[in-house]
C-alpha cells in the first residue's frame, strides 16, 4: 500500500534523529505512526501537534546521548529553548525536558558524580556514627538510615554499592542492624519507631523477626492502613500465603481508594497479582484467582489515586534539590526527573533551574535566588541545625529563639517543630534555648 | 558504585509505563502505546519517538528483550518486546520507592 502524505512526512522527520537510532528503530516508528494514523482515520491537528512535539523532544533526547559533542551542544540548546517553553506550554513538556537534561548530565559528568557519591557516603558514615553513639530510639533509627547510605529520614536506601565495595557494604549493614536492634529495644512503645524499623526490615530480617515488630505495631495501631501495607509486604517477602491472604482480606474490607494507604495496598497487591502466574495465584490468594483482572485493575486504580499525591511529591523534590545547593548530584537530578513528570510547575521550576545551574554556572545565581526566596524556612532550619550541630559560630539561645519565632511566624509550624526536635538532639544546643517550645 | 548497574536504573515515567504494559505479556510498539493510553485513562499519549527512546533505554538496561514473535498478519516491521526478570525486579523496586516517597510526603504534609 502506498504511504500517505502524512506517513511520508513522518518518515522524513525521522532524519532529525541520530542515524544509529533511526537505523535501529526507524521502521518500527513508521509502523507505529501509520497504525495511529489509521486508528484516527485521518491526520487531525491534534495528532499533528502530538507527533511534532514528540519528534522534537525525543530527537533532542537522543542527540544528547550521541557521542558527538557538537550534536550534544545543539541538543542542549534545544533543551534550553524547551526550558523557556515549559513555563508557557505547561506540564506535558516536563518529562521530555528533564529526561534530556539528565541524560546529558550523566553522559558528561560521570567522574564528578562518582566523586560526589563517595563524599556523600563518607559524610553519611560520620553522621551515622554520631547518632549511633546515642541511646534514644529515634537517634538509632537515624543512624541505621545513614549507615544505609541515605541522608533523609524516611527516604530509605540500603547500601547500593554492595557490588563495588562488598566489605564496606556488609560492615554498614551490620552496623545498621545493630542500630535497628537498639531502636526496637528503646522504642518498643513508639509506633513511629516500630513502623520505620519495619520498613528497614530488609536490612536485618532476623532482628525484625525476633522482635515480631508487626504484631507489636498492630497492637499499638490497629486497623491502620500503613500497618496492613507492611503486613502484606512482609508476608510477600516471606512467601507466606496465609499471612498474605489475611492482609489482603483486611484491605478488601475497605475499597475506598481515596484513603492513601488503601490505594497503596491495592497497588501493591495488584502489582503482585500481575507478577504471579495465574496457576500460582490460587495457592497464594484465592480472592485474586477468582478475578485477577479486578485485582490488577484495583492496583491501577490505586496508582491513579496515588497520582493525586504528586503535588506533595513535587514539594519533596523541591526540598531535596534546595536543601543542599552545593551538592549537585546525579541522584538529585534523577530524583527530580522522576518527580517532575507528575509534580507541580513550581517544583519543576526550581528543580529545572537547579539542573541548569549544574550545567551552566551562570544559571546558578538564578537558582540560588529562587531557592532563597522559596525555601526560606528550610534554609533557616538548616542554618539553625548546622550551627547547633557544629557550634561554629556558637549558637546563642537568643539566636536560636529568634529563628524559631521567625520560622513560626513564617507559617511553617512544621518546620519549626522539626527544627526544635532536631536541634534539641544536637551536641551544642545552648541550654534553655527551647524554653517555652514543645512538640506536639 | 557503578552508575551503569542495571539494578540501579531509574525509571522515567515512559519506561515505568512500558514495563507495566508488558506485565500483561509480549507486545509490539503500537500495542504498548494503546495500552499506556488505556491504563492512564488517556492522560498519557506516548508518541513513537518517546516510546522507542524509552524502549532503547530499557533494552540497554536489559529490563526488556526483543522476542522473535511475529503475528500471523502482522507487518514484518513490528517488533515485540518482553519484560525480563530483572525488569520485574526493577519495577518492583521502583514501586516500593514510590510508596516510600508518598509515605514521606503524606507524613510531611499531614
Amino acid at each position: 500500500m502506498k504511504p500517505s502524505l502524512a506517513e511520508r512526512l513522518y518518515a522524513l522527520s525521522l532524519y532529525l534523529y541520530p542515524p544509529s537510532f533511526r537505523r535501529e528503530f526507524g521502521e518500527a516508528m513508521k509502523q507505529a505512526f501509520g497504525d495511529r494514523l489509521r486508528e484516527r482515520d485521518r491526520m487531525s491537528s491534534r495528532l499533528f501537534l502530538d507527533m511534532t512535539r514528540d519528534t522534537v523532544f525525543a530527537a533532542a533526547r537522543e542527540h544528547v546521548q550521541a557521542p558527538d559533542a557538537l550534536l550534544r551542544m545543539f541538543a542542549l540548546l534545544m533543551l534550553m529553548f524547551a526550558a523557556t517553553a515549559i513555563f508557557v506550554r505547561g506540564e506535558s513538556l516536563r518529562t521530555a525536558l528533564i529526561d534530556g537534561v539528565v541524560s546529558y548530565q550523566e553522559s558528561t559528568r560521570r567522574a564528578a558524580f562518582d566523586a560526589y557519591e563517595r563524599g556523600v557516603r563518607d559524610y553519611n558514615a560520620s553522621i551515622a556514627d554520631r547518632y549511633a553513639a546515642r541511646d534514644d530510639a529515634r537517634s538509632q533509627l537515624i543512624a541505621a538510615q545513614f549507615y544505609g547510605g541515605d541522608f533523609d529520614f524516611l527516604d530509605i536506601r540500603f547500601p547500593s554499592d554492595a557490588a563495588a565495595e562488598p566489605a564496606i557494604a556488609a560492615h554498614r549493614t551490620q552496623l545498621a542492624a545493630a542500630a535497628i536492634e537498639k531502636a526496637l529495644r528503646n522504642g518498643w512503645d513508639d509506633p513511629v519507631v516500630l513502623w520505620n524499623a519495619a520498613v528497614m526490615c530488609p536490612v536485618s530480617s532476623a532482628v525484625c523477626h525476633s522482635h515480631d515488630v508487626l504484631a507489636r505495631l498492630e497492637s499499638l495501631a490497629p486497623e491502620n492502613g500503613a500497618v496492613w501495607w507492611l503486613e502484606f509486604v512482609a508476608a510477600a517477602r516471606a512467601k507466606d500465603a496465609g499471612k498474605m491472604r489475611a492482609a489482603i482480606a483486611k484491605v478488601a474490607k475497605s475499597r475506598d481508594f481515596t484513603v492513601y494507604e488503601n490505594a497503596m495496598s491495592a497497588l501493591w497487591i495488584g502489582a503482585y497479582a500481575s507478577l504471579t502466574p495465574p496457576s500460582q495465584l490460587s495457592s497464594v490468594a484465592p480472592e485474586m484467582a477468582s478475578s485477577p483482572d479486578e485485582a490488577v485493575a484495583s492496583g491501577l486504580h490505586g496508582r491513579l489515586r496515588y497520582l493525586e499525591w504528586t503535588i506533595a511529591e513535587g514539594t519533596y523534590a523541591f526540598e531535596r534539590t534546595c536543601e543542599s545547593p552545593a551538592a549537585a548530584s546525579r541522584e538529585d537530578c534523577r530524583h527530580a526527573a522522576d518527580l517532575l513528570a507528575t509534580s507541580d510547575i513550581f517544583a519543576a521550576r526550581l528543580a529545572g533551574l537547579r539542573t541548569l545551574a549544574h550545567l551552566d554556572p551562570a544559571a546558578a545565581s538564578a537558582y540560588r535566588s529562587a531557592c532563597t526566596e522559596a525555601m526560606w524556612d528550610r534554609t533557616t532550619w538548616w542554618k539553625l541545625l548546622f550551627r547547633a550541630d557544629r557550634n561554629d559560630p556558637p549558637l546563642t539561645a537568643r539566636d536560636a529563639q529568634r529563628w524559631m519565632v521567625a520560622l513560626r511566624q513564617h507559617g511553617t509550624v512544621f518546620a519549626a517543630a522539626e527544627a526544635l526536635t532536631a536541634a534539641s538532639a544536637t551536641p551544642h544546643a545552648p541550654p534553655g534555648w527551647n524554653d517555652g517550645w514543645t512538640v506536639q | 558504585m557503578s552508575i551503569a548497574s542495571s539494578e540501579e536504573v531509574t525509571l522515567t515515567e515512559p519506561m515505568h509505563l512500558i514495563l507495566l504494559s508488558l506485565l500483561d505479556g509480549d507486545r509490539h510498539g503500537y500495542a504498548i502505546m494503546q495500552d499506556v493510553e488505556s491504563i492512564t485513562n488517556g492522560d498519557v499519549r506516548m508518541g513513537p519517538g518517546t516510546l522507542y527512546g524509552a524502549i532503547k533505554r530499557l533494552l540497554q538496561a536489559k529490563l526488556i528483550v526483543e522476542t522473535e514473535q511475529r503475528g500471523g498478519n502482522d507487518d514484518e516491521r513490528r517488533r515485540y518486546y518482553r519484560i525480563t526478570v530483572l525488569g520485574r525486579r526493577v519495577l518492583d523496586r521502583h514501586t516500593a520507592k514510590l510508596q516510600r516517597l508518598v509515605s514521606f510526603a503524606r507524613r510531611r504534609t499531614a
